[in-house]
């Protein structure tokens, strides 16, 4: 308990920081933001320049800014977008649900293939199929999300005509989304539960399982696998935040609704507030999720919450 | 005098011998040649690229629009008629400029930052290492995306957004060197015979530290060139009819069901570079690693 209370007094200052981050973007523009907003989009009047500025209390002293910005966001009032008016709160609850399905999809695949083909590749190190794992791996880490994407919609979608080609609405528009998006992440898992199983193999209790005469698929699955699992989450908990900033590619290569597309869409038109909204968020979503991957971590292995 | 001794000093720790010995490793470990022999292929055909290429990469022929591969065309034309084998090894240039310049910003600030707070410790480090749990707060392709929120859209942007998201990682690895450089007897006895704090970092810290941020480097070129490509196919970064691969992957997309050369080709070469490169990197890594010697 005192190690869960520990780690969450942690995350407050990160949080802080993030938002402090965030917070400066629209500041960190060089020259005038508010024009820089404009830019491409035939200019503005001094008067809807002013009426901008206005509204985002850019002609306030900067701590008072960030003062306002703090109490804003933390009520919830991300501020509303330049080009449609919306509130950003919105905006952001309606896109979040797809991206977090696109992200939990893949994720969920990636863990899937990539602990049993690690496993695999980890039993019979050295023979062909653990070559070929690694080669297909290695493959994946280095093939591009959205190429993959544009490979499979040739194949599942425009020529077997399995999967739609706009990757909405229901499980068949996600599958191919979260093949795309997760085969990267399953590569590196493989890769990472190779490794470890290897590691762990070699250890006195592996020996002692065997010598008892365990079958060699319990010796895994029981005695090793459990061993091997603690690097596997850490990696599998980073993945996490990766997937969800990896759906912003993604979802453009499928037109799929969610925040990637709101954020890149905000980008082009240099909307700040969506931008800002959006980078926060998806910010604060990751550190979130650390610190449920360190709390969770702590459970499984106990010798680390003793040892703080 | 005092330069000369903490010569011999420095030579104890013998960069040279370690170089020779990843060298053999390297030679002999088949991933790495292969890997390398991509990359070399790779910069020759960037170098060689108004020489090789039978086409202008921007000339338009809409008379020979959406071409399948051929003798004229290798790897077919696109919507306007362009030659896509020449757009695509002009490609390279661009990637591999965008992986160099990205990783110079990122591996130049961040390698500085580390080492400056791994050898002066104290508030230093703790401020610069708080800076960069920050920027690690932002996960993967995100923080690029903030920071092209700032400064607009384009190509050097990119290049920019991806060195600076990168810097924490360098920081990371150089000051964990640096700290564990910093009390061994090379560098006190260097410090015991009047050397300054730049020298010590410059001819002692610096080369110490290099080994594994060069594997950082070398795998970062291979990250870099993939954010670099992905942002400007979301529209981020270069602009086309620019060669980039990225963005001609954008305007292949709109062809997906008539000309499937027009976004093979393109990926291809991104997955390919990428490839070279990750296998070289992960060779060094083993070669660098004195556990994993065969």
């Amino acid at each position: 308990m005192r190690y869960a209370l520990q780690r969450l007094a942690l995350a407050v200052p990160v949080m802080l920081g993030v938002s402090a981050l965030t917070f400066l973007m629209l500041h960190l523009v060089p020259g005038d933001p508010v024009a820089a907003m404009f830019i491409g989009h035939g200019g503005a009047s001094a008067e809807q320049m002013n009426e901008v500025r206005e509204r985002l209390g850019l002609n306030d002293p900067l701590p008072v800014q960030y003062v306002n910005y703090m109490k804003n966001v933390l009520q919830g009032d991300l501020g509303r977008s330049i080009r449609t008016n919306e509130p950003v709160s919105e905006m952001i609850l309606r896109n979040f649900p797809p991206t977090l399905q696109l992200t939990l999809a893949s994720m969920g695949l990636a863990i899937v293939l990539g602990v049993s083909f690690g496993i695999i590749a980890a039993v019979k190190r050295g023979r062909i199929v653990d070559n070929v794992v690694m080669l297909i791996a290695l493959a994946g880490v280095s093939m591009p999300s959205f190429w993959l994407g544009l490979l499979l919609i040739s194949i599942f979608a425009v020529w077997l005509n399995w999967f739609p080609i706009i990757g909405g609405g229901g499980w068949r528009g996600l599958v191919l989304p979260a093949v795309a998006l997760g085969f990267a992440a399953a590569a590196i898992i493989a890769r990472m539960v190779r490794s470890s199983l290897l590691e762990v193999l070699g250890e006195n209790y592996v020996v002692t399982a065997r010598a008892k005469g365990l079958a060699e698929q319990r010796v895994i699955m029981r005695h090793a696998l459990r061993n091997a699992a603690i690097p596997v989450i850490t990696i599998v908990g980073l993945q996490f935040g990766g997937l969800l900033a990896g759906a912003v590619i993604v979802e453009q290569v499928f037109s799929r609704q969610g925040i990637g597309r709101m954020l890149v869409s905000a980008l082009q038109s240099r909307d700040f507030p969506v931008a800002q909204g959006g980078v926060l968020f998806v910010a604060v979503v990751y550190v979130l999720v650390n610190l449920l991957v360190d709390l969770l971590y702590g459970a499984i292995d106990p010798r680390i919450s003793v040892e703080r | 005098m005092a330069g000369s001794a903490a010569g011999e000093i420095g030579r104890f720790s013998g960069p040279r011998s370690q170089w020779a010995i990843v060298w053999r490793q390297l030679r002999l470990n088949r991933a790495a040649m292969i890997g390398a022999a991509l990359v070399l292929f790779e910069i020759v055909l960037a170098l060689t690229a108004r020489w090789i290429t039978p086409y202008d990469p921007f000339d338009q022929n809409p008379l020979a629009a959406l071409q399948p591969p051929s003798r004229e065309h290798l790897f077919g034309t696109d919507d306007t008629g362009r030659d896509l084998f020449s757009r695509v090894i002009y490609g390279a240039q661009i990637s591999l400029r965008v992986g160099l310049i990205s990783v110079g910003i990122g591996g130049g600030i961040g390698i500085v930052l580390g080492i400056i707070a791994g050898y002066r410790g104290g508030v230093l480090d703790n401020a610069i290492m708080r800076v960069m749990d920050l920027l690690l707060a932002f996960p993967g392709i995100l923080l690029a995306l903030a920071i092209i929120a700032i400064l607009g859209p384009g190509l050097f942007n990119v290049m920019i957004a991806v060195g600076i998201s990168s810097i924490p990682y360098y920081t990371r690895v150089a000051r964990g060197s640096a700290l564990a450089l910093r009390d061994r007897e090379f560098v006190l006895g260097a410090r015991a015979i009047g050397c300054g704090d730049a020298h010590i970092t410059w001819r002692y810290i610096l080369p110490n530290v290099l080994p594994p941020l060069i594997v950082l480097a070398t795998l970062g070129i291979a990250s870099a060139i993939l954010t670099a490509a992905g942002l400007s196919f979301i529209g981020l970064g270069a602009v086309p009819p620019a060669p980039e691969w990225g963005a001609i992957l954008t305007l292949g997309r709109k062809y997906i069901n008539q000309a499937w050369w027009y976004t093979t080709f393109p990926g291809l070469a991104i997955a390919i570079t990428v490839l070279g490169i990750n296998m070289l990197g992960d060779a060094l890594r083993d070669a660098l690693d004195p556990r994993l010697r065969r």
